[in-house]
């Protein structure tokens, strides 16, 4: 019993030293020394090593990991990459497709995706894409992107339907400027919770003067909405899409309560400038501005490049309007502007806004 | 050409190119073991390639695998967008194998293999500098102008500065006579320039320091690749043979230490701006001989440890 409990134990010992003989020889790191590790202890995770480390002895390597560790998808992506780069293209896809059976997960299902795309069978891109994005754990625009590229606007049109995918990409299309394509995708995220999303999608439209795909979100974002958008500041300006601006100017500060937009003038603002401005989906016709304020004298509404008459300075809240009258549909921005008058200093104090309105019609 | 590498970019050529559909061709593949950026998305283990694909690694170098057979490395924390042709590099450290007619571009400066089997390691440094090291082969660098630069043999590593357009040349070595024409091998860049210009006669057979000008309008002999006029010339060393030698092996001996040294320490080792009074400036550009720093042999960072790939 003592005989056996030291052969054992010499065994053990002699297994124990040639583990870590052979972590010894790994770290070192070098492909002789990881060929010397894998051979002592036969380990796929060193094989895996030395197929990087050695490119050019790569496939037997991988091949050794395989047998080693039938489980290792790593290995057979890795081996059946590199069967595609040598042109070994059968092989390759017997690899890759046996990395997706043994790992269920993301990366073989991806990584054929990939390859089919490369081989340009489009079933086969399509069934693998759709099976990666069922297990993408994260960024979807490469996915998409590639999806993209052979569906070009359509990215999603083979993927599961889940709007992930689509606010993904209208990010991706927006990105390229692609205004067409992304307007299909935002007209379908009709959801409340994607309204940011859009807001920002319609900012830049508007920016590019892409007006007319700006005015059919005007429409999701803004349903029944009159042609001037929170005149009666019931929420705070957004600086996006068909809501107010209230750009960011030296010398003027701007403060919003419920109800009311307060523009501090220091006396040292430019001489001028446009304060506060919004962007209108106005159709042909005569148009009525009422609005409360009250403030120091040189503003004045403008629309497009329409100047209305200067409002007269107001110790108290005033009521007033102006009439404009737009020659062309489509989209104008209402713009309140000061411009210091000839023969006075620049403004100083408050000016306070509340109750903008609009009405079509020459009404009095 | 040898018939495996014709063998080889018919096999690349054929497992990138064939996509039968109106998606633009891919260019290649890149591999990682974890996760990389393409196209400023996260991507974890693989992807395909297109023409101007940027890629910025993480923590783990990236793998590039092209149609043409090239094969390039990205360091971690490196950035280089590719192209069929070339990669031009953006951050960090690049390493560029077995790619005969492909080129990295960095900083203006564009790095050519001149054999099949050349292997470089071009890294940034600083704010301006590149430093280039020929692990296997022999490389050409030419500015921005498509001017030579440098010829840089296997082992030696030379750190690159674009310097102001109107900062002189400068170069070291033993004036010969070819014919009627004085010729200059620089120590540090390799180049062979012609020269022009008065009191090189008394100092043939010398090592001399020379400062000029570039003529872009001369055409230099067939063994040079630019004509210079020179503005004044320094005796460094009567003669040529042991003095000439011994600094060029100098400046071999120390690359030879980069390519041999094991890769780490910060960006940028040597210290501050390559100075103008050390090296050679050779169309616009400072070049010194490197020692060290992240250009150097050994793994690329990001290279170390086993990898994430296997899901075992």
């Amino acid at each position: 019993m003592r005989f056996l409990a030291l052969v054992f134990f010499v065994f053990a010992a002699a297994a124990v030293a040639r583990l870590a003989f052979a972590g010894y020889l790994y770290r070192l790191d070098s492909p002789a020394t990881v060929a010397r590790a894998m051979d002592t202890v036969h380990s796929a995770e060193y094989a895996l090593r030395l197929a990087e480390l050695d490119p050019d002895h790569a496939p037997a390597a991988l091949r050794r990991a395989i047998v080693w560790n039938p489980q290792s998808s790593g290995a057979r992506i890795a081996l059946g990459l590199d069967e595609e780069r040598s042109g070994d293209l059968a092989a390759a896809a017997r690899d890759l497709l046996a990395a997706a059976d043994v790992d269920r997960q993301y990366l073989p299902a991806w990584t054929l995706a990939n390859f089919y795309f490369r081989r340009g069978d489009r079933d086969r891109f399509h069934q693998w894409a759709r099976r990666s994005a069922e297990l993408i754990p994260g960024d979807f625009q490469p996915l998409l992107a590639l999806c993209d590229r052979v569906d070009p606007g359509s990215a999603t049109s083979w993927l599961p339907a889940d709007k992930k995918f689509d606010r993904a990409y209208l990010d991706l299309l927006i990105a390229g400027q692609r205004w067409n394509d992304a307007r299909r995708i935002a007209l379908r995220l009709n959801d409340p919770k994607d309204f940011g999303r859009l807001a920002a999608f319609t900012t830049l439209l508007l920016d590019a003067r892409e007006h007319s795909i700006a005015l059919e979100l005007r429409s999701i974002l803004l349903p029944q909405s009159p042609s001037l958008a929170n005149g009666d500041f019931h929420a705070a300006p957004t600086n996006q899409a068909f809501d107010w601006r209230v750009p960011s100017i030296a010398g003027i500060d701007a403060r919003w309560i419920p109800g009311r937009l307060t523009l501090f003038f220091s006396g040292r603002e430019p001489e001028t400038c446009a304060i506060l401005a919004q962007p209108l989906a106005l159709d042909a016709g005569v148009y009525t501005l009422r609005f409360d304020y009250s403030g120091p004298p040189g503003l004045r509404w403008t629309i497009d490049a329409t100047e209305t008459a200067g409002l007269q300075p107001a110790p108290a809240w005033t009521h007033a309007q102006r009439r404009f009258s737009v020659a062309r549909g489509g989209v104008q921005w209402l713009r309140l502007i000061y411009r210091r008058d000839p023969g006075t200093t620049r403004a100083d104090g408050s000016f306070e806004l509340s109750n903008v309105a609009l009405e079509k019609g020459n009404t009095s | 050409m040898r018939i495996e590498t014709v063998q080889a970019a018919v096999a690349a050529a054929m497992a990138f190119n064939l996509v039968a559909w109106a998606a633009p061709p891919a260019i290649g593949t890149v591999i990682a073991n974890g996760a990389f950026r393409l196209d400023n998305a996260a991507v974890t283990g693989n992807a395909t390639l297109f023409e101007g694909s940027s890629v910025e690694t993480a923590s783990a170098v990236s793998r590039l695998e092209l149609a043409t057979g090239a094969r390039l490395s990205l360091a971690a924390s490196s950035k280089g967008k590719i192209f069929g042709d070339h990669m031009l590099l953006e951050k960090g450290i690049g390493q560029l194998d077995r790619a005969e007619n492909f080129r990295v571009e960095a900083r203006g400066l564009s790095i050519q293999p001149e054999t099949e089997k050349s292997s470089a390691r071009v890294a940034l440094s600083g704010g301006t500098r590149v430093q280039v090291a020929a692990l296997v082969g022999s490389f050409r660098v030419l500015n921005s102008r498509g001017v030579l630069i440098a010829d840089i043999a296997a082992g030696r590593a030379i750190e690159f500065e674009p310097q102001a357009a109107s900062t002189p040349s400068k170069l070291m070595g033993c004036l010969v006579m070819h014919g009627v024409h004085y010729l200059l091998t620089d120590e540090t860049t390799n180049v062979v320039v012609e020269l022009g210009g008065p009191g090189l006669d008394k100092e043939k057979g010398n090592r001399v320091e020379i400062t000029g000008a570039m003529d872009p309008t001369a055409t230099p002999v067939s063994d040079a690749s630019q004509f210079i006029r020179v503005s004044a010339v320094k005796r460094i060393s009567k003669g040529c043979g042991s003095a000439g030698a011994a600094a060029a092996a100098g400046a071999g001996g120390a690359a030879g230490k980069a390519a041999g040294g094991a890769a780490g320490g910060a960006a940028g080792a040597g210290g501050g701006a390559i100075s103008a009074t050390t090296v050679a400036i050779i169309g616009g550009v400072a070049a010194a001989a490197a020692v060290g720093g992240l250009a150097a042999a050994g793994k690329l960072p990001g290279q170390g440890g086993s990898g994430t790939i296997s899901r075992e």
